[in-house]
């Protein structure tokens, strides 16, 4: 392997990294005010910060200066509703103007944003609010009317509930929870509410993601996070002041809020953000008519615009004069992927490679020649990455060989790594071993010091580029009474990676029939929403289990690979 | 043994009228979104835009509908069926073609 950095010169490098901020006077340090009022300070506020566009409605344009104002503005109503600083203030909204007034004016009040995804159904919102105790949930009225009024009496910490773009201001309350018109609110409060002078080490994000076992974990991250955003938002993905920005990740996982919102006004970048969910045709057409420079997306959507294009479905513009870099997260592409970018979009698809976790990109594909497509690539600067050998229990045993596979690991510290899991301090303190970060994930590293991805250590599924807990989704299945036993894993899918799966032994007295299986996909699509529930039910007349009687998720998920019956999202044409 | 759920494929005298074809959509969207009540879909507005469905779901329903009529949709359309009155019209409009359909199985 090639030498790497000391850990002395990884230090000066984040230090160097660190002075590219303005920070607070005396030592302080905000990520809103980075993201903000230090560019309109230089004289940028006229620049646009967001162009927000839709399928049916005329795009809204914000400034750096007006968004200032808006975040100021939500601030001031986090005081007025008495929302302290370390509160967490949880979004339940899609890409919208209202989404970075929240996101961008909680982190300047000193309380901490937490983004819930839009399709979650009311278990993972009731346990992720619950898990951050939020006082405050953020959404629009279809949203709270469809999932979120039903929760609060099951929510004790929540006290305010904003419903964003509505304009009518009679809300009834729910309970005790207090229910108000975001818009009627912001109207009301000063715009010149100032930065909260919060320290590099105060609460600024949280976000949730998943393991195999138990509730989902509630990744706690700092303000000091703003230096890796910012380096990487730079170094990798090649933002600069003005450039025009589209990232397509949903603002509910942490590469939508991240990518999606900090990192690029940290750069000073223009933000481009499409109302609308995935569709070909719109994205072909957008990438030229916004003049997109940088674009950053995931394999899946990349995948369903191949297969879109090769099913001549796909009609692109002439021409893709201003994209310059195209990166993609959430899972490898592949080098057929990197090839067909290269092709189509004129540029090498730049793989990136980190976690909720990690707090910003790790490890990257330069999208250059020195490194083969398809591989992960070289860790960033300031990061050191290496591979270790691990035991049964997934625990570390010393360093893998070249070329061996075993458990990446990253060298401590760097400034936007996770400060704990909220309530889970045990959990937190597994992740770390002999002053390594253990990433869950499996690599192995070459000679010439370039990583490639093998998958993940424990049985979390990653579909769509999204972490899935078989937990979460096994406790909603046990309950409904057919089911006696129930083992989830991810089946192999061209599109998405990995398909979520439910194999059910089913209780005696029940048939195992179409009835039963729609009625068991109904309720985990009600409570878990599409994203985390089922694609396909399997019914088993038994599942493989350990002596103690330990159902092997393993050797379940193995017996999918081995079946050559083709993919279960998407069946084979 | 395992149960898994697919069904038969290539209907023998597909659906020839709006209500058989209506039917037809929401059986094979009751396979994929069980948790919609079809009484409650307006079928003028995106499945997206009434319920929690997403872009694998419609593309697991159009592959479903292909299916079961033994049909080839082309990807340019797919967007013509993001609703109960789009899929209806749009894959009526299809089998009656003068030519006959793309068949899938072809």
């Amino acid at each position: 392997m090639p030498p790497t950095d000391s850990d002395a010169e990884r230090a000066a490098a984040w230090a160097a990294a660190r002075q590219d901020l303005d920070g607070l006077p005396g030592g302080g340090l905000n990520i809103a005010h980075e993201a903000l009022d230090r560019h309109v300070r230089a004289g940028a506020g006229a620049r646009i910060a967001l162009h927000c566009v839709a399928a049916d409605a005329p795009p809204e344009t914000l400034t750096y200066g007006e968004l200032t104002t808006r975040a100021a503005r939500f601030a001031a109503v986090l005081d007025r509703l008495g929302v302290g600083r370390g509160e967490v203030v949880c979004s339940l909204l899609g890409r919208s103007p209202a989404l970075f007034t929240v996101a961008l004016g909680t982190v300047r009040a000193g309380a901490v944003f937490c983004p819930l995804f839009q399709v979650f159904g009311p278990d993972p919102i009731r346990t992720r609010v619950n898990r951050a105790e939020a006082s405050v949930v953020v959404t629009t009225r279809a949203l709270y009317e469809r999932k979120l009024a039903a929760l609060l009496a099951d929510t004790p910490s929540v006290r305010f509930v904003l419903i964003a773009e509505d304009t009518t201001d009679a809300v009834a309350d729910a309970g005790a929870v207090r229910v108000l018109a975001l818009d009627c609110a912001l109207g009301q409060a000063s715009p010149d509410r100032p930065v909260t002078a919060t320290r590099p080490e105060d609460p600024a994000l949280l976000f949730f993601t998943s393991g195999t076992t138990g509730a989902p974990k509630g990744a706690l991250h700092v303000h000091e996070a703003a230096v890796g955003q910012h380096a990487t938002a730079r170094a990798v993905l090649g933002l600069a002041a003005g450039e025009r920005y589209w990232c397509t990740a949903d603002p509910g996982w942490v590469t939508g809020t991240v990518y999606g919102i900090f990192a690029p006004l940290l750069a000073g970048a223009t933000i481009i953000a499409d109302r609308e969910e995935f569709d070909a045709q719109r994205w072909a057409t957008l990438l030229a008519a916004e003049r997109i420079a940088v674009w950053y997306t995931a394999p899946t959507a990349l995948r369903l615009l191949m297969r879109a294009e090769a099913g001549g479905g796909l009609t692109w513009p002439d021409a893709l004069a201003d994209l310059r870099v195209a990166a993609s997260v959430g899972e490898p592409l592949g080098a057929a992927g990197v090839a067909w970018g290269r092709d189509r979009l004129g540029v090498a698809i730049r793989e990136t490679w980190w976690q909720t976790e990690t707090g910003a990109i790790m490890i990257h594909h330069p999208g250059d020649a020195a490194v083969p497509d398809g591989a992960m690539g070289r860790p960033i600067g300031g990061i050191q990455a290496t591979v270790l050998a691990v035991g049964e229990d997934n625990r570390p045993v010393g360093g893998a060989a070249v070329g061996e596979t075993g458990m990446l690991a990253l060298k401590l510290p760097w400034p936007s790594l996770f400060r704990t899991y909220i309530g889970d301090e045990a959990r937190y303190r597994a992740c770390f071993h002999d002053g390594w970060y253990l990433t869950g994930d499996l690599a192995r590293c070459d000679e010439a010091g370039v990583f490639w991805f093998i998958g993940r250590a424990d049985d979390a599924i990653k579909s769509a580029g999204h972490l899935i807990g078989p937990f979460e989704v096994e406790s909603c299945l046990l309950d409904h009474p057919a089911v006696g036993e129930v083992c989830v894993v991810g089946r192999p899918d061209p599109l998405i990676g990995l398909a979520v799966e439910a194999h059910i032994v089913v209780q005696a007295g029940y048939h195992a029939d179409g009835e039963l299986r729609r009625a068991l996909l109904a309720l985990a699509r009600r409570r878990l929403g599409p994203a985390v529930a089922p694609r396909r039910i399997v019914f088993a007349s038994a599942l493989p289990k350990t002596g103690s009687g330990k159902i092997l998720r393993r050797a379940v998920a193995s017996s999918i690979r081995e079946r050559a019956d083709g993919p279960a999202g998407l069946p084979p044409r | 043994m395992t149960d898994t759920g697919m069904t038969g494929c290539g209907e023998r005298n597909p659906p020839q009228d709006e209500t058989a074809m209506r039917a037809l959509v929401l059986d094979r969207l009751g396979e994929i979104s069980p948790d919609a009540d079809p009484e409650q879909i307006d079928p003028a507005v995106s499945f997206r835009d009434q319920m929690d469905f997403d872009s694998v779901d419609l593309l697991n329903l159009i592959l479903g509908l292909e299916r079961a009529l033994d049909v080839k949709v082309p990807e340019a359309d797919y967007p013509r069926l993001s609703s109960l009155d789009g899929c209806t019209r749009y894959l009526l409009a299809l089998i009656r073609m003068p030519d006959g359909p793309t068949r899938r199985s072809a």
